[in-house]
Order: structure tokens, then sequence, then C-alpha cells
């Protein structure tokens, strides 16, 4: 046996973290798309205004999302379904890129095993609790929007519960996120070799 | 005898109380403070202090939020049959419609509704007929709503639909720019004491009336059950005290406020009043007569309250032409 | 006095202590707020509330939509490369004046800020475009993020700004009234910072050193052609934003969705579009969008939760304890402002502690009539939320910067980047004092 046991813990769970980190990225650039979709969205919506357009379609069936028909205040309630998606996944893309905003002032200074000591334990102690208590708490209004078919007061979309889960579920997203974070960042403690040798965020 | 309900709770507000539509809430904090001998009070929360004013409802269903002080129709996408609470097209009179609330069964109704969502509601407060809204266009017939790119919120905006008019959505802090830019044609928002402050007649040509889309419109103090049931009956009963006199307020107060504020508008920005004439109210009306059946067909708990409004408005009407004067 | 207030004053000081270790500002905010909430013994149902706070506030609130579409635009011009080449000929342009590159920022600022309101897309989109340019013209990194940063904010108090509105309705005020008002001293602000970079060039030249003759003499195009060259796309996207508003084509929020079209356009046109491109540009600028609201997400529930302590009273205590004449408290709430401006959001101050102060200020005389003390009280306000953007720990603005430096500049260097820029919006708010004409004359209210 070459290696020490807490060197084969840290390979073990730095391999354990890489799915949920991978996952992570790949959401987040997917739903990276969606600005296209966005700007498609308000595009229409001012096309339709210029025209004094209400209704660009109208059928007979309940359709999911869209109701009876696409009026302009459909694409305007699009536009923040869209951005909304895009946002909340794109949290998570952000932590793994090491996007969000760190004051640096002694972060910089600190040894690669220090910042994963920090990182390691702001995400067990503070970021993970945030994600899954206010998951937890607001889903009973998910549910509440489901039940109740809420839906635009405008004749826009229907079925607000759709983007009111999404907020839910991608903060458990961002939380798992955080825990293949955690994980990771144990490895680098356990074996600092690789702290050094690894980047640890993509681009 | 029951133990008393809590001493203080939360009432997240969907209007600022400094202007007439949140002050009732303030009013009510008052009377209740008086009717229950300083044992229940309110602190009143300004809009999105606690929670967004859209999301009030939701919060004081899940027991967020003890309660809430909203304008009914706020509701609508969750609740449809508060279209007709919080503006009726071509609805009964404020005096009329508080009769139908609580000796036509309209309160009934509105509870029953929001039985399922575990929130006792007390309609308190009920605000004279709107505007007509601003325009920068004479409207001269139903002609020139085609086409017009108004903003419009409820069963008012279907109506206008049925001209060509393009009714939408505009965030409220972009309605001033929307409307002087032209993106919009014209805005309806609220009565004169409220529509002064936003600075609209500034930049609009015409303030016309009657705001036909809505005769009179309710607002309403909801409660968490949780929280309402741990009162005692006595005290609910303070709670009735306090909402009838706060809903006595807004409707004596209301009125003369409206002239003074529509006089202070024309004198500073010279905004034209203007009437709607006959022949498009008229028409607007017969659209209306349209879009309530196809509501009534879509909605058979907004067609029992609906009919039960109507039989019991012409009742009162009835009685009024009885005994008018020459 | 401050002892029922040890939880509100204790979870300020671990804001402070949690983002001085590195650890994410917006992760340090939430976490706290859920911390705080098990020790001060909140009620869970209560915090349900952040989650609705967070769909209404952030999601449902589509003037948000204005970031992610900037961050767009200023992202696809930077790859398109017209940003660059613009800047490049303004460089030949400006290159023989000192600041040049920085006024031109400033200038910049003060178009974007009267075409929108929000914050975090000006400063985002000014420092895309110019922060690589002067830094590679080797402008000190202090000189070139404060000018970056401070013009962006000048979005927020000249019209159209989301602020006036809301303090508007806030303090029954017209909208119309105090946009009219903000103007003049918003220009007034813009021009300090000019005057500032005037002088600086003056006297410090190395601060702000002329571009190298070998960088600018790579370009042979006679300067007035270039100029017309690299000017016609910027132009056409200004043209198209700013116009599509003035024409009462699209909102403000809708012209940012124009604006980042023209720019594909611009890339299309230049032959610089390609799925690399597309793909870099959208991935970035979900990375930057979330950066921004993340913090707004996090901050909403930390002011929830320190407000729910008791912190909106131990503000209303600090005013009412000191017991001044008119300009005396006046000082004294603008002087309170600007120090909760370090730690909190103008949306918190706008609505905590506003309507806390209005009857304060409603009875005090300053010789001008009611109306006049209260638009005259809103402006100085925002001047000093405006402020609040840019001061150290909590400045928006200063984080939006660094969030797109990607490590480049230390976030120490942002804020001393800044001081300068502070001390100019406290001239311009004391002018505003001594001068109330400054304010009043536009709105007719002398
Ligand atoms: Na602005
Ligand atoms: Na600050």
């Amino acid at each position: 046996m070459k290696d020490a046991v807490h060197l084969r813990v840290a390979a073990a769970l730095d391999l354990a973290s890489r799915p949920l980190i991978g996952v992570g990225i790949w959401v987040g650039r997917m739903t990276s798309w969606l600005i296209l979709a966005v700007i498609a969205a308000v595009l229409l919506t001012v096309v339709m205004n210029a025209l004094g357009m209400n209704e660009l379609l109208r059928w007979n069936e309940r359709v999911f999302l869209f109701g009876r028909a696409f009026t302009i205040n459909s694409a305007t309630e699009l536009q923040w379904y869209l951005y909304g998606l895009l946002v909340l996944f794109a949290s998570t893309y952000a932590l793994h890129t090491n996007a969000h905003v760190r004051v640096d002032l002694l972060y910089h200074r600190f040894s690669p095993r220090t910042r994963h000591l920090v990182d390691l334990t702001g995400h067990l102690v503070l970021l993970i609790p945030f994600c899954l208590l206010v998951a937890y708490l607001y889903w009973p209004q998910v549910m509440m929007s489901y039940n109740s078919g809420e839906q635009s007061n405008f004749g826009g979309l229907t079925d607000r519960f759709l983007i009111k889960g999404a907020l839910s579920v991608s903060l458990v997203f961002m939380a798992l996120g955080a825990f293949g974070r955690v994980l990771q960042s144990l490895a680098a403690v356990l074996d600092p070799q690789r702290a050094a040798r690894e980047s640890f965020h993509v681009r | 005898a029951m133990a008393d309900g809590p001493r203080r709770i939360d009432v997240a507000s969907v209007f600022a109380t400094n202007n007439f539509l949140g002050a009732g809430a303030q009013y009510m904090a008052k009377e209740i403070n008086t009717a229950s001998d300083g044992k229940i009070s309110f602190r009143v929360y300004e809009p999105g202090d606690l929670v967004p004013p859209f999301e009030v409802f939701n919060a004081v269903s899940t027991g967020a939020v003890d309660a809430g002080w909203d304008w009914m129709g706020y509701w609508a996408g969750t609740i449809p049959l508060l279209n007709l609470y919080g503006a009726l097209p071509f609805g009964p009179t404020p005096e009329a419609f508080a009769s139908w609330m609580w000796s036509g069964g309209g309160t009934e109704y509105i509870q029953k509704a929001y039985d399922q969502y575990n929130i006792k509601v007390l309609p308190c407060f009920v605000s004279p007929q709107e505007t007509g809204g601003f325009y920068n266009k004479e409207i001269n017939s139903v002609k020139d709503f085609d086409g017009l790119r108004f903003r419009i919120s409820g069963l008012g905006a279907r109506v206008l639909n049925k001209f060509g008019a393009s009714t939408q959505l505009i965030p409220g802090g972009e309605i001033y720019l929307a409307l002087e830019r032209g993106r919009i044609d014209g805005a309806e928002f609220s009565v004169p004491q409220v529509d002064e402050v936003m600075g609209f007649d500034d930049i609009t040509k015409y303030y016309y009336f009657p705001g036909w889309h809505q005769s009179a419109s309710w607002f309403s103090l909801i409660i968490n059950k949780n929280v309402w049931n741990r009162y005692s009956d006595r005290q609910k009963a303070q709670f009735e005290t306090a909402c009838r006199s706060t809903l006595a307020w807004s409707m004596t107060e209301a009125p003369p406020q409206q002239m003074k504020a529509l006089a202070r508008m024309q004198a500073k920005s010279g905004i034209e009043v203007r009437r709607f004439n006959d022949e498009t109210l008229k028409a607007l009306e017969a659209a209306w007569q349209e879009v309530v059946a196809e509501e009534m067909a879509q909605n058979p708990a907004f067609k029992e309250a609906y009919e039960s409004l109507i039989a019991h408005a012409k009742l009162i009407e009835e009685w009024y032409e009885l005994q008018e004067l020459p | 006095m401050f002892a029922e207030y040890s939880l509100p004053i204790l979870m300020v000081v671990c804001l402070l202590l949690g983002i001085f270790t590195g650890y994410p500002v917006a992760f340090v905010l939430g976490g706290l707020a859920i911390l705080f909430a098990f020790i001060g013994d909140i009620p869970l149902p209560f915090m349900g509330m952040v989650g609705s706070r967070i769909y209404g506030g952030v999601i449902e609130n589509w003037l948000y939509i204005a970031i992610p579409l900037f961050v767009f635009m200023g992202l696809m011009l930077e790859k398109s490369g017209v940003a660059s080449r613009l800047l490049l000929t303004l460089q030949r342009l400006f290159g023989r004046v000192r600041g040049g590159l920085a006024i031109s920022v400033a200038l910049l600022g003060i178009v974007m800020a009267a075409s929108t309101g929000i914050v975090g897309a000006s400063v985002v989109m000014l420092g895309m475009l110019a922060l690589p340019v002067m830094l590679k013209q080797k402008y000190k990194e202090e000189m070139a993020c404060g000018v970056i940063a401070a013009s962006g904010t000048l979005g927020i108090l000249i019209p159209p700004s989301i602020m006036l509105v809301l303090m508007g309705s806030i303090m029954q005020v017209s909208v119309g009234a105090l946009f009219k008002a903000a103007l003049i001293p918003g220009l007034m602000l813009g021009g300090l910072y000019i005057l500032y970079l005037l002088v600086t060039g003056y006297l410090k030249p190395d601060w702000m050193p002329l571009a190298d003759k070998e960088d600018v003499s790579t370009d042979t195009t006679p300067l007035p052609l270039a100029l017309l060259r690299d000017l016609v796309g910027p132009v056409f996207l200004m043209v198209a934003v700013l116009g599509s508003i003035m024409a009462g084509i699209a909102t403000p929020t809708e012209a940012a969705a124009i604006g980042a079209l023209g720019a594909i356009l611009l890339a299309v046109v230049g032959r610089k579009m390609n799925y690399i491109t597309l793909r870099d540009v959208c991935y970035d600028t979900a990375k930057s969008t979330a950066m921004i609201v993340f913090i707004v997400i996090a901050a909403t529930a930390f002011s929830l939760v320190f407000k729910r302590l008791g912190g909106d009273y131990l503000i209303m205590d600090l005013v009412s304890a000191t017991g001044l004449g008119p300009y005396g408290l006046l000082l004294a709430i603008m002087l309170m402002i600007f120090i909760l401006g370090f730690f909190l959001e103008w949306i918190e101050i706008s609505y905590v502690v506003l309507p806390l102060l209005l009857p304060v200020i409603g009875l005090l005389d300053f010789g001008m009539s009611a109306q006049a003390t209260l638009v005259w009280f809103a402006i100085l306000m925002a001047i000093n939320l405006q402020t609040s953007f840019l001061t150290p720990p909590f400045g928006y603005a200063l984080f939006y910067l660094k969030g797109i430096t990607e490590g480049q500049v230390k976030i120490t260097t942002i804020y001393k980047s800044i001081i300068p820029y502070v001390l100019l919006q406290l001239t311009g708010l004391l002018l505003c004092i001594l001068f109330p004409a400054i304010v009043l004359w536009l709105p007719g209210l002398l």
C-alpha cells in the first residue's frame, strides 16, 4: 500500500464530488441559452405593442402554460418566466465557476488549504442551510399555487406553480452543488498536494 | 369563555399607508384597538416590508404572515370570483354593493371561496368608482379603442379587447415613462386622490370619466384562520365592529376628497376632464354583457354570485325609483 | 439603551466578520439570516416569507430583466470587437488629452443613466467596455475603477429612476416633480466627476497616462475617417436603445432587449459571430446575472430577519436621541442615512427609514412650502442613497465591478478607488442643502 488512508479517502471524496459538480455546470450551461429566448420574448412584446395587437393566436383547447390564447401579456410574462429559470439555475453555475463576489482582502493571502477550509465551513454553515430552509418553507406556497390553478390575472400565462416550483427546486439543486464542493474541498484539505495541483473552479 | 387571542397581529398592507387606500388599514387598526379596549392591536407593515404586495394572499394562507390588507381584485388569478368584488364593469354603486354584501349574502360567497385557503376575510373598505383613465388620444366612439394601447386590469380589459384594444401589463414604476413617451396611449390606475401622486396628469391630455370598468371596489382584511380561531367570540365581534366602522369611514370620507383632488390637478397641470359620450358607454356595456356571459359560462361560482348581486341591486334601484323626487 | 438591540448589532458584526473571510458575500448574507432566525427564536412560518420575497421581489419583478439584457449587450459588443475598436479610436482622439478616456466613460455613464436606472447593468456594461482598455493604457487601477463605479450609479438618480418612483409613492409627492427635481443634481454630480478627472489629469499625469505611440499608430486610417467608421456601430446601438424609449416604441426594460439584438447584428455584420462567441456570451451573461441577482436574493432574507429582530427600531432610536434644530436634524438624518448606506440597500432604507422620518420632516421649517420641503428632502435622500451604492463594505456597484474583473482587480483597490467619488457625492449633497434652488428650480417649486 503506497497511499496513506487519508489520501485514499481524499480520492474517494473527490470522485464522489464530480457528478454533483458536473451536473450543476451542465444544467447551468443549458439554462444559459435562455437569455436568447428572453430577448426574443421581449422583442415579440415590443412588436405586438407597436402593431397595437392584443392577441397573436387563439385556440379552443386549454394548453399547458398558455391557456387558450397567446396575448401580448403572455409574451410579457414569458419574459420573466424565462428570466427566472435563467437566474435560478445560473446561481449554481456561478458557484462552480467562482463567479460569486468575494471580499478578497484577506482571502487572496490565504493558502489554498485555508481557502478550502473557509469555503467548506461556509457552505456547511451558511449556504446549504439557507438553500434548504428557504426551499422547504416555500414549498407549501408552490403546492397552493398548483392546487388553486393560480394563473395570470391579465390574460397572460397559466400554471404559476411552474415558476414558483422552480424556485424551491433550484435552491435544492444549489444545496446539492454546494455539497459537491464540500466533498471536493474536504479532499483538498486531506491531501494538500491535490489543492496545489488542481484548479477547483471551471471557467 | 374562550381565551383571548393574540394581542398583536402583523398586517401586511398592499398599499402604502399614507395613501387613502392603505390608510384604511391604519384606520381599522385604531378602531380595533378602541373596540377591544387595547387587547388587540395591529402592526401594519408597508408594502414589500414583509412580503411583496402580490404575495400577501399566499403568505397569509400559509401562515407566513398573520394578516393582510388588500384590494380583493389582486387575488383573482387564484380565485376568479374575486373579479366581481375587485372591479366589476357596470356594476352597482358602492351603497348598493354594500347592501348586498351584508343583507344579500355577498360576504358568504367570498368566505366560502376563501375557506379552502384557510383565510378569514373581512371586507372593510370600499373605494368609490374609479376613473375612466388618462388618455393622450380623444375617445369619441368605441372605434377609437381599436389598436389603442392601454394599461388596465381585470374584466374591463376584456371588454376593451372586444374593440381591438391592446390591454397590457406595465409595472407600476414604468407606467409614467411609458405614458410620457407614448409606449402606451393611456392608463387607468385608481381614484383621483391616488392618481394625483403618480403625476400622470402632467403627461397626458385627457382624464376620462366615468370609470365604467369598476363601479365599486372592495378592500379587505384577510386573516389566517389559525390566528382568527384563537380569538373568542366576543373578540371576533370586535373585529366585525371595527370593520363596519372602517367601511362607514371609507364610504363617507372618499367622494368629496376625489373632487378636491381633481380640482388640484386641473389647476396644476390643466388636464382636461372629459366624459365618454353616451353612445360609447352603451357600446361598452353591450360588450360587457358578452364578456360577463362568457365568464358565467366558464365559472359557476361567479355566475351564482353575479346573479344574486344583480337581483339585489335591482331591488334597491326600484326602491329609489319609487321614491325619486322630480 | 442598546442592550435590547444586542441581536441586530451582533448580526451586523457577524456580517462584517463573515465577508472579510473572503467567503462569497451573498452566501454570508443568506446564511446569517437563517442562523439569526434560530438564535432569535423567530417562528419558522415567518421565515416562509423569504421565498415569497424572492419570488415577488426578484423573479416576478421584471424590471430586473434589464440586467441580463444589458450584460448580454455589453459582452456581445466586447466579443464583436466593436467596443474595443471604438475605444481604440477614442484613445487616438483623446490620446493627447489627459484623462480623456476616463471622461468619455463618465459621459457614457450619464447617457446610460438617462436611458435606464439599473445600476448593476450600467456598471457591468461600462466596466466591460472600458476597464480592459483603461488598464491596457496603464491607467492607475484606482482611477479606472472609480469612474466606472461612480458613473454607473448615476442611473438611480437621473430620471427615469425606480428609486424616485418608489419614494414618490412613499412620500405622497408627484413622481413627475421628483423626476424634474433630480435632473439638475444628477447632471451636476456627473459634472463634478468630470471636473475631478480634469484636475487629477493635470495634477497627477502618471495616474492617467496618454496612450503609447505604438499602440495608437497601428491603425493608419486618418483619424476622422476612423472615428466615423468606428462610431457607426455604437451610435447605431445608442440610437436603438435611447431612440426606442424616446420614440415610445419601448419601455426602458424593453429597450435593453433592442440593444441586445443590435449588438448581435453588429457582431454578424463585423463577421465575428459564430457558435463559440454566442455560447461564451450566453454562459458569461448567466454567470454575471446570477452573481448580481443572488446578492439581492440573499439581502432580502438578511433584511427581513434584521428588521424582525428590531433593527429598524435601533435605527429610529438613533435618530430621536439627537434633539437638534431643523438644519442640525437634517444633517444628523443625512449622516445617519449615509452610515446606514454602508450596510443596507436603498430599497430597505426607503421603505423602513423614510416612513419613520416623514413625520419629523413635515414639522421642520426651512422657510419653504411643505410640498417644496418634501421634494427637496426626497432628492437629498436620493443623492445619499445613490452614494450607498459606492460606500464599502456594502457598495453594490463595487461588487458588480469586482464581479466582472475576474480576479484581475482586488476589492481593496476598488474600495480605494471610490473614496474621491464618495467625497464628490458629499460635496454635491452639501451644495443641494445650501442651495435648494438646484433641486427646486426645475419643478417650479421656488
Ligand atoms: Na435613470
Ligand atoms: Na454601501
